[in-house]
């Protein structure tokens, strides 16, 4: 029953993840599409760690750990990086 | 008893997780889509880990996944907050030449 | 002294849930790390200032955890309302406002719990400046006296 209920989610949250790729393609900005993968982050952090449960590995968590450390480090830069091209086109 | 527990937290989670995408879809501009994107950051990711801790029980994995929420909770509003800096200092600049002008 | 103490007891417990077991060598190779990660780390020890620890802080602190909590939840419902409705009312606000805290991890933590609530947003924070995008107009009021400031000066006392 409970892994009934694990692969459901894991279902819906690629549903999910599906949905936030038409903004990644479709948004007008970088920064539109940078919010977009953020939140694609999020949902693979939440994906993996369910997989770990319905697969039985707990090493899963290490991967989703370094996952959410790099996201964060990737999020930041390409702001900074955003920031200075506005500053170049002036 | 348990498993009506993990069921509500971990569906309250999904359907957080589905409201942000609905609303990152539909909001009209970036500012609107980073109210959306910060729900589901926050109840979204929060709820589903709290109940795959509580199918865990007490373990390291769960004191794992405690770590990666505080993590999330921690680092998540800090990007939210530089993404729409970035954008906002960038109007602001337009904004002031065009007075200049 | 006790400053290099209290540092490894924390990166030590970090280490030992990371190795998952408690053995004599992970606990030599921790030592070792958990010594090199503080040189490293020497200048960022914000949370080790003189008299943080205090009982009377810590109990604050959890207060606070807690109104953040029950903040981040009734917000949630409140924008998961907006965005489900057919015609989206939204009237988006930016405010400026002057916190009256003095220390930069506090105005850090207001900040980020601002942004942690759904509906309101720190968009720059330049000394005691904040600017603030609302959702809606009514969300103004909540921040301009929001009970997160009230805790966070009990604090800093």
């Amino acid at each position: 029953m409970i892994e009934k209920l694990l692969i459901f989610s894991t279902i819906v949250l690629s549903f999910t993840v599906i949905l936030c790729m038409i903004r990644v393609i479709k948004g007008p900005d970088a920064a539109d599409r940078l919010m977009a993968i953020n939140v694609i982050g999020t949902k693979i952090i939440v994906l993996i760690s369910i997989v770990s449960f319905i697969l039985k590995e707990t090493y899963f968590i290490d991967v989703v750990l370094v996952y959410a450390l790099i996201s964060f480090i990737a999020s930041t830069a390409i702001a900074d990086f955003i920031e200075k091209m506005g500053a170049d086109k002036e | 008893m348990k498993l009506m527990l993990i069921a509500i937290f971990l569906l309250g989670g999904l359907f957080f997780f589905s409201v942000g995408t609905i609303g990152l879809l539909r909001f009209p501009d970036l500012f609107t889509r980073a109210h959306s994107a910060a729900k589901c950051d926050t109840l979204g990711a929060v709820l589903c880990l709290i109940a795959l801790m509580m199918h865990s029980g007490i373990n390291y994995s769960s004191v794992k996944l405690l770590l990666v929420l505080i993590f999330l909770w921690v680092t998540n509003p800090t990007a939210t907050h530089l993404i729409v800096k970035a954008v906002f200092v960038k109007k602001d600049k337009h904004k002031k030449i065009d007075g200049v002008r | 002294m006790k400053r290099i103490l209290i540092v490894m007891f924390l990166f030590l417990i970090f280490w030992i849930i990371l190795a998952e077991k408690i053995s004599f060598e992970v606990a030599v190779l921790g030592i070792f790390i958990c010594l090199w990660t503080y040189v490293f780390n020497h200048g960022f020890n914000v949370i080790l200032t003189k008299n943080f620890w205090t009982l009377d802080k810590i109990r604050h602190m959890i207060i606070y955890l807690f109104i953040l909590v029950k903040e981040i939840v009734i917000a949630n419902f409140q924008v998961a309302k907006v965005v489900m409705s057919r015609d989206m009312k939204i009237t988006p606000t930016v405010v400026h406002f002057r916190t009256r805290l003095k220390s930069d991890l506090n105005r850090t933590i207001l900040a980020n719990s601002i942004t942690l609530t759904p509906g309101t947003l720190t968009v720059q924070m330049e000394n005691d400046l904040l600017t603030i995008h609302c959702l809606q107009k009514d969300y103004v009021e909540h921040v301009l006296n929001s009970k997160f400031e009230k805790i966070l000066l009990k604090v800093e006392e």
